[in-house]
């Protein structure tokens, strides 16, 4: 299965990054959670998700070890100049838009920024977000409705009507 | 002010937005809107740029690291059967859970009665490890995708920066519903990957990026249960990737292959 952590491993990362705000903040709770998923190896079923074992294994260990512990500015990640993101370059002009997106995501209330980043962005139907967030869905569409006039809002020129 | 405003919840409609409503539902929304400006202007509040979201959480944008060395397992010390609990050490226990995913959802044996076995990719190159991530791939994944140009030509621009590749034929395969292009990144290197479905759904991949070793031509494997089709032309690998279908992948590698 090291090919099948190393394959979550990224997305993993990502939905920590969201969470803690921070890189090293991912780095710690991206590892801490591969940690804990090898030694509950024998608790995963192969007919289920790895990936989704391991996102709702990360969003545990954020809730009840880190988030307490970790010193955050703000109500969500913090901008993404102060990230510590060392690779994205999103100075370049063509990806200073893309941090600005970034950073509406970051400023979202943390409910809507999980369930955003688990809809929007891993891609998840509503009934697995509400599984993984032990919500109902009709909690995962209030948090998404939410979260689409905050970013809507953001974004005026850039939305467009399908 | 509409009766749907009532009607309706922002949370219905932003069901309606993502495709997640039923028919049902969704139809009421639809003849709501043909006589309902309000509603619509309601609807538009609701929608974002969903594209550049993904692309501003991009892994590779976001420079997200590969799996910690201290967290794999190399692949000779991986056992022929799953360890008992309590048995095994601790440093052995990733290749526990690879031991545990052969038996469920990573391998699917491919039998073609009238040919031998595939080779199978070598465990950690870059050939695997797509294959690897390839395999979460399912056709729900790709199936809201839609296209977009603007994007899609950003991606291939800077693959072909990175690449030195021009891939932009490679969104018209006959057979293969190109849905998005994305860069990520293999071990530091960029990587671009161009996903598909298939006519029947299943999701295929071609993945481009540079590798160390000489030129080479075609070379069908296994890996994670799908089949790949892969070569290497001027330091960079190809490697059209999914299903199990060893004779479509190759043939669809071929029109790959005619069009860049």
């Amino acid at each position: 299965m090291a090919a099948g952590l190393e394959a979550v491993y990224p997305r993993l990362w990502r939905f920590a990054l969201s969470l803690s705000g921070t890189r090293a903040g991912a780095d710690d709770l991206a590892q801490r959670t591969c940690e804990r998923a090898l030694d509950r190896a024998e608790q995963f079923d192969p007919d289920t998700h790895l990936d989704r074992w391991m996102l709702t294994m990360a969003r545990r260990i954020w809730l009840n070890e880190m988030r307490a512990q970790t010193v955050r500015r703000g109500n969500g990640l913090v901008p993404v100049e102060d990230a510590d993101l060392v690779s994205p370059d999103f100075s370049a002009d063509a990806n200073i838009y893309l941090g600005e997106v970034f950073n509406a995501i970051g400023a979202l209330p943390e409910s809507q920024r999980e369930t955003v980043m688990l809809v929007y962005v891993e891609g998840y139907a509503y009934k697995e977000a509400a599984q993984m967030l032990d919500v109902p869905i009709g909690t995962v569409m209030s948090r998404l409705a939410a979260a689409r006039k905050t970013i809507a809002g953001a974004f005026p020129e850039r939305s467009a009507m399908p | 002010m509409s009766g749907h405003e009532t009607q309706f919840t922002d949370a219905d409609l932003t069901g309606y937005l993502d495709g997640a409503l039923d028919a049902e539902r969704t139809a009421a929304i639809d003849a709501a809107l043909e006589t309902d400006a309000d509603l619509g202007a309601r609807l538009m509040a609701l929608d974002i740029p969903l594209a550049d979201i993904g692309r501003a959480m991009d892994p590779a944008l976001l420079g997200a690291p590969a799996l910690p060395a201290h967290l794999l397992a190399a692949p000779e010390q991986q056992p022929t059967a799953p360890a008992k609990r309590g048995v095994i050490s601790s440093w052995l226990m990733p290749a526990a859970i690879a031991a545990s995913f052969a038996a469920g959802v990573w391998i699917t044996p491919i039998v073609r009665p009238d040919a031998p076995p595939l080779p199978i990719a070598a465990t950690g190159g870059w050939i695997d490890s797509i294959a690897s991530y390839q395999a979460l791939y399912v056709t729900e994944t790709l199936a809201d995708a839609m296209p977009n140009a603007a994007e899609t030509s950003a991606v291939l621009a800077q693959a072909q920066s990175a690449l030195g590749v021009a891939m932009a034929p490679a969104t018209d395969v006959a057979a293969l519903d190109f849905k998005r292009a994305q860069m990520l990144g293999f071990k530091g290197k960029p990587l671009l990957q161009m996903a598909y479905l298939s006519a029947d759904g299943t999701p295929f991949a071609l993945c481009v990026t540079t590798v160390s070793g000489e030129d080479r031509g075609a070379k069908t494997t296994q890996s994670h249960g799908l089949t790949g089709v892969s070569w290497v032309e001027n330091g960079v690998g190809y490697l059209l990737i999914g299903g199990t279908d060893a004779e479509a992948v190759e043939a669809l590698s071929e029109q790959v292959q005619a069009v860049i």
